[in-house]
């Protein structure tokens, strides 16, 4: 049990599947899948979308929203491997806008863009390091400490740039800008960063392991994993993670700013929450997260597209989280 | 005679003291309340700070992060500290108004700047400074209705709530019917007054299949977000671009023609109007109670007389004597028009 892993492919057929009615069991399996319920709500939503304006299906937009959502996808694959493991991160929003404000100076001030992009990785990785370090040494409430973190995240940014913009002019624009057979760069890392965070939490050590601690630290201790190091690991691939959104991020707007990012923290965790996650620990996947934020991505795309105000947006979003809550609350009382 | 020597030099040095505790309690404290970390924001504070700290004064600034119970915290802090005045940038209309009340129950005046009181409580700031929002929208509605007639708009608006986006909005609808142009606004929603959301929600306008030729944002920072967006789609050209607030990216889109018009609203300016509103408080001169920040449309044509936002740019045109500022000369505002909460898409 310790690898609980919601994946579309985490059960293997068996031979009597393979030689059998494989369809029918199939079937069954797949719509007892956790992220299946979403999967079905997100392709409703496209199609009554897609009636009410056919141009929300136009490559343009499928484009224009895996681009939009991957600077959010990226962090919400850490945030997922976070909230298994029994932690959240309140901090990483701001954490990326320091980080994009400093690596932005730094560029002005004539370094090397890939100093400039290793910098700005090692800050986020060794400060979530350090949040990993408070929380498991000191054994904090991650809530607290991360909030703590994000004051002082801010008040960093806001005391390098008085809250204004440090323009890039033109530089460092091939990570968010640059395209390959007309897919923008920032898609195809989300993309392969999603399926290689699948692969690990599904087919490695790592992966058993941070479902055992998310589910419980006792027994995970028993079982042999040193638990505080284990979540400094998590943080750190938390940060790394961070450090490649705040990369893209800064690149793609062509800005660094201490607000640009604000507000991730709470996308992320809702997109993780709707993909399948527990904010308990031990529960989640990064297939659900993947539809997690893909549907809060096109809700606010599809509403900007058939011109339904930001009131109604939020509503929406609002809605969408607290059903795929319910829904998943019953699915797992089955 | 060492005694009298004593006493003659103690007396002496006291005369001194006493001279200069004189001048000391001409100089006002002043504690300046700061709506959030924003780079108008900090502009206004920061040459306010400056213009009353060379003219003597302490100024202590305080940041309300956009959090009205903050706003009227750092209100309430200022009064039971005692300063002298109080200017308040505030981001919410009801609590600034709240804040303005226990201010002038304390006794201590208090200026507004960059925002307005609620219209109950229009009479309540012992001064005001502000933008005329409705002007600034009604002015690029009615240049969109003269030059662009029957043309279709997309609205890239500001945070909704505050009032400002709904006051813009309320005079851009007003400048197009009275162009009388039949030009519609076909898609509209907030960009948050950021570049990341002005560069996703042009995206999304550009997806959508409503046809339409003019964007206008409502500053510069999301403009900048709907050119990149229109740069990445091949579009850039093909659209009449148009924002608020006159910073100087928007000078630079003007002279590449990439941006048709702007309209000005420079931090510097609004707060140099307001330091020589306190400043004619505290020398007991009547001076306009309420007053607009100077916003001319700016296009191609009259950016040589724009006025900067960089604080030190904005003192070098003053110091050349091109650029005169003087809040007696300025018009004075006797009611507040009331805007209407809508955020409505289009």
């Amino acid at each position: 049990m310790l690898n609980k892993s919601n994946d579309l492919n985490e059960k293997q057929p068996s031979k009597n599947d393979q030689t059998g009615v494989i369809g029918a069991q199939q079937f069954r399996q797949f719509l007892r899948n956790r992220n299946t319920p979403l999967l079905i709500g997100l392709l409703i939503y496209i199609a009554i979308i897609a009636l009410i304006e056919p141009a929300f299906l136009s490559a343009y937009n499928i484009r224009n929203v895996m681009l939009q959502v991957s600077v959010a996808g990226i962090i919400t694959i850490g945030m997922t491997l976070m909230i298994i493991a029994g932690q959240i991160d309140l901090s990483v929003g701001f954490l990326v806008g320091l980080t994009a404000c400093i690596m932005a100076a730094l560029l002005k001030a004539g370094v090397p863009e890939i100093i400039v992009a290793f910098s700005g990785l090692f800050i986020c990785i060794s400060s979530q390091m350090v949040t990993g370090l408070v929380v498991a040494r000191l054994k904090l409430e991650p809530f607290i400490v991360t909030l703590g973190m994000m004051a002082i995240y801010r008040g960093i940014a806001l005391l390098l740039t008085r809250g204004a913009e440090i323009p890039l002019d033109r530089k460092f624009e091939f990570l968010g800008r640059s395209r390959f057979f007309e897919i923008p760069t920032p898609v195809f890392i989300f993309i392969g960063l999603m399926i290689l965070f699948a692969f690990i939490l599904s087919n490695t050590v790592f992966g058993k392991q941070l479902f055992a601690v998310g589910e419980n630290n006792e027994a995970a201790y028993l079982a042999g994993i040193n638990v505080s190091k284990f979540k400094i690991k998590v943080y750190a691939l938390h940060g790394l993670l961070a450090g490649i959104a705040a990369l893209i991020l800064m690149s793609r707007i062509g800005v660094g700013s201490p607000n640009m990012a604000s507000g991730l923290e709470l996308e992320t965790i809702a997109a993780a929450v709707v993909g399948g996650a527990a904010l308990a620990g031990g529960r989640g996947s990064i297939f659900g997260s993947f539809l997690g934020v893909v549907f809060l991505g096109i809700i606010s795309n599809s509403m900007n597209i058939i011109g339904v105000s930001t009131f109604w947006q939020y509503i929406m979003l609002g809605a969408v989280v607290i059903g795929a809550v319910i829904i998943g609350g019953l699915n797992k009382d089955k | 005679m060492k005694i009298y020597q004593k006493l003659f030099i103690g007396a002496g040095l006291g005369l001194v003291g006493l001279m200069g505790s004189t001048a000391i309690t001409l100089a006002e404290e002043i504690g300046y309340v700061l709506a959030g970390p924003d780079i108008y924001y900090a502009t206004e504070a920061e040459l306010f700070q400056k213009l009353a700290e060379d003219a003597g004064h302490t100024v202590t600034v305080a940041n309300s992060e956009y959090s009205p119970s903050k706003e009227l915290a750092n209100v309430e802090d200022f009064i039971a500290r005692g300063v002298d005045i109080i200017v308040l940038l505030s981001a919410n209309a009801e609590s600034g108004t709240q804040a303005a009340l226990r201010a002038k129950e304390a006794g201590i005046p208090i200026f507004f700047v960059a925002a307005l009181p609620s219209p109950a409580g229009y009479d309540i700031p012992t001064g005001i400074v502000s933008g005329d929002w409705i002007d600034m929208g009604k002015t690029v509605g009615e240049y969109v209705g003269k030059n662009h007639p029957g043309k279709n708009v997309a609205l890239l608006e500001g945070v909704y709530g505050q009032g400002i986006a709904e006051m813009i909005r309320k005079g851009f609808d007003t400048g197009i019917a009275n162009a009388n142009g039949g030009n519609e606004v076909v898609l509209a929603n907030s960009a948050g007054w950021n570049r990341k959301d002005g560069l996703a929600v042009t995206q999304d306008f550009l997806a959508s299949s409503k046809e339409f030729e003019v964007i206008y944002a409502m500053n510069e920072e999301m403009m900048a977000g709907a050119i990149q967006a229109l740069e990445e789609a091949g579009e850039l050209g093909n659209y009449a671009l148009f924002s608020g607030n006159g910073k100087e990216i928007g000078w630079s889109w003007m002279r590449d023609g990439i941006m048709e018009a702007t309209v000005a609203n420079p931090p510097t300016l609004e707060a140099d109007l307001n330091f020589q509103m306190v400043q004619a408080h505290i020398a007991g001169i009547d001076y306009p109670r309420h007053v607009y920040n100077i916003q001319p449309l700016l296009t191609v044509d009259n950016l040589d007389g724009a006025v900067p936002w960089v604080i030190d740019d904005y003192l070098a045109m003053k110091a050349s004597g091109k650029l005169v500022v003087d809040l007696f000369a300025q018009p004075e505002i006797k009611s507040m028009e009331v805007w209407e909460a809508s955020g409505s898409s289009n």
